[in-house]
């Protein structure tokens, strides 16, 4: 019952942040979730947003609508509560969201270098979300790292793992490599400016 | 002034958005009914992208498919050659080969393959579609297989027929030399019979001269 209610809290806390998504992102997590937990999952995730007050009807969400950010993250919190998912869940749908989107359609022709990927994808990311910023700090191909940061995005410390999860994708998907690691390095909700990732391959 | 103009924009700009999504739309549903299997790779051979139907012929999910190398669902070898003479020629047409399933059975496919390029000319992916060969492989194996079991049954009656050609002539033989045996031994009846008919006419042509000559001596007594 705390859950519950401190989810209602974060909701609230949520809803005054400003900024939109894309539907295509909200209807991404929902198509996870079906393949994840299926029709009943969906049905859960459906009833926890209700309960939580939001007046958005998941089933005419259009994929190139804009809709409250806030939502678009709420529905990823109450996937995280309803089936009780690690961290390592959420992380894991951040990256196979990015695998079955419209933004993955759009970016399909660049994976040939991780740059050209990384900059269409800070292009993306502002057609996809009116806020926050993705750039790409340093890019190393001899020494094998890529550095990034998300600047004025800070919706939840969860996102975090969401968005890692998304980026990591992007990389293995271009490098065709499994021995690729992502760390955030700073973090907005630690103190620090903005959310900076690192991302290196052997 | 200022706020017609960015009225008619924002209107222009939101009929454009639903032009864009409807087009998506259309898209994804050609994309999704296909039977085919299609999927678009990158140059590295990473599947980035598709549709049900090759998660229908592979048994594995989108989510598993999308950033899965290629050589991981076919023929490694023989998908790898597929890949380079993609990239040389900018197609590949009908190479046989076959999809490895979740339960590593083996689906044999023919594959086609068309090079990606951008708007600047530059290779960045690769299209494949694959034609299921399945129940193809089937029809042919069931035609072979009937075909064989129709030459073992016509060498079956071809060894019959022989048998009873062989059997025949065998019997014709025979029959010949029964018939000739009894054709030589008529003749020597025939023989027989023509040397006593020619006896009995010269014994006729003795009585014959008997009789003048006992006649001839009853007028002279």
């Amino acid at each position: 019952m705390s859950d519950q209610i401190s989810l209602k809290e974060i909701s609230q806390q949520l809803r005054k942040k400003e900024g939109n998504a894309r539907g295509d992102i909200i209807l991404g997590n929902f198509s996870y979730i079906r393949q994840k937990e299926g029709e009943v999952g969906i049905a859960a995730v459906k009833r926890k947003i209700k309960e939580l007050g939001y007046p958005i009807n998941v089933d005419k969400i259009k994929p190139l609508e804009w809709y409250p950010e806030s939502f678009s993250v709420m529905v990823i919190l109450a996937a995280k509560e309803v089936f009780q998912w690690k961290d390592e869940d959420v992380f894991e749908m951040g990256k196979q969201t990015t695998k079955h989107s419209l933004v993955m359609k759009m970016l399909i022709k660049y994976f040939s270098s991780l740059e050209m990927v990384f900059t269409e994808a800070s292009k993306y990311w502002e057609k996809y979300l009116d806020v926050g910023k993705l750039k790409i700090i340093k890019i190393n191909n001899k020494e094998k790292f890529i550095l990034l940061t998300i600047e004025g995005y800070n919706f939840h410390p969860d996102i975090c793992l969401y968005h890692a999860g998304k980026m990591l994708q992007i990389a293995q998907l271009c490098l065709n490599k499994k021995d690729i690691r992502i760390e955030e390095t700073k973090c907005a909700f630690k103190g620090d400016l903005h959310h900076e990732y690192l991302i290196n391959w052997k | 002034m200022v706020k017609e103009e960015s009225k008619n924009k924002a209107k222009k700009y939101n009929s454009l958005i639903e032009d864009i999504a409807l087009l998506e739309s259309y898209v994804q549903e050609i994309f999704k009914f296909i039977p085919l299997p299609l999927f678009f790779s990158n140059l590295k051979g990473v599947i980035l992208e598709a549709n049900p139907a090759l998660e229908k012929i592979t048994g594995r999910d989108i989510y598993s498919l999308i950033g899965e190398p290629i050589e991981n669902i076919f023929d490694g070898k023989e998908i790898k050659k597929i890949i380079r003479e993609t990239i040389q020629k900018g197609f590949v047409h009908d190479k046989e080969t076959f999809v490895v399933d979740k339960d590593f059975k083996k689906v044999p496919v023919s594959v086609f393959t068309q090079v990606r390029k951008s708007l600047k000319g530059v290779k960045t992916g690769i299209f494949f579609s694959l034609i299921n060969l399945t129940e193809i492989k089937k029809k042919e194996e069931s035609i072979q297989k009937s075909s064989k079991i129709l030459e073992v049954k016509v060498a079956a009656k071809t060894r019959e027929l022989q048998k009873i050609t062989d059997e025949l002539e065998v019997n014709i033989k025979k029959r010949t030399k029964e018939l000739e045996e009894k054709v030589e031994e008529l003749e020597k009846m025939n023989k027989l019979m023509v040397g006593r008919e020619l006896k009995m006419v010269g014994l006729k042509e003795k009585i014959n001269e008997y009789e003048k000559e006992v006649n001839k001596l009853k007028e002279e007594s």
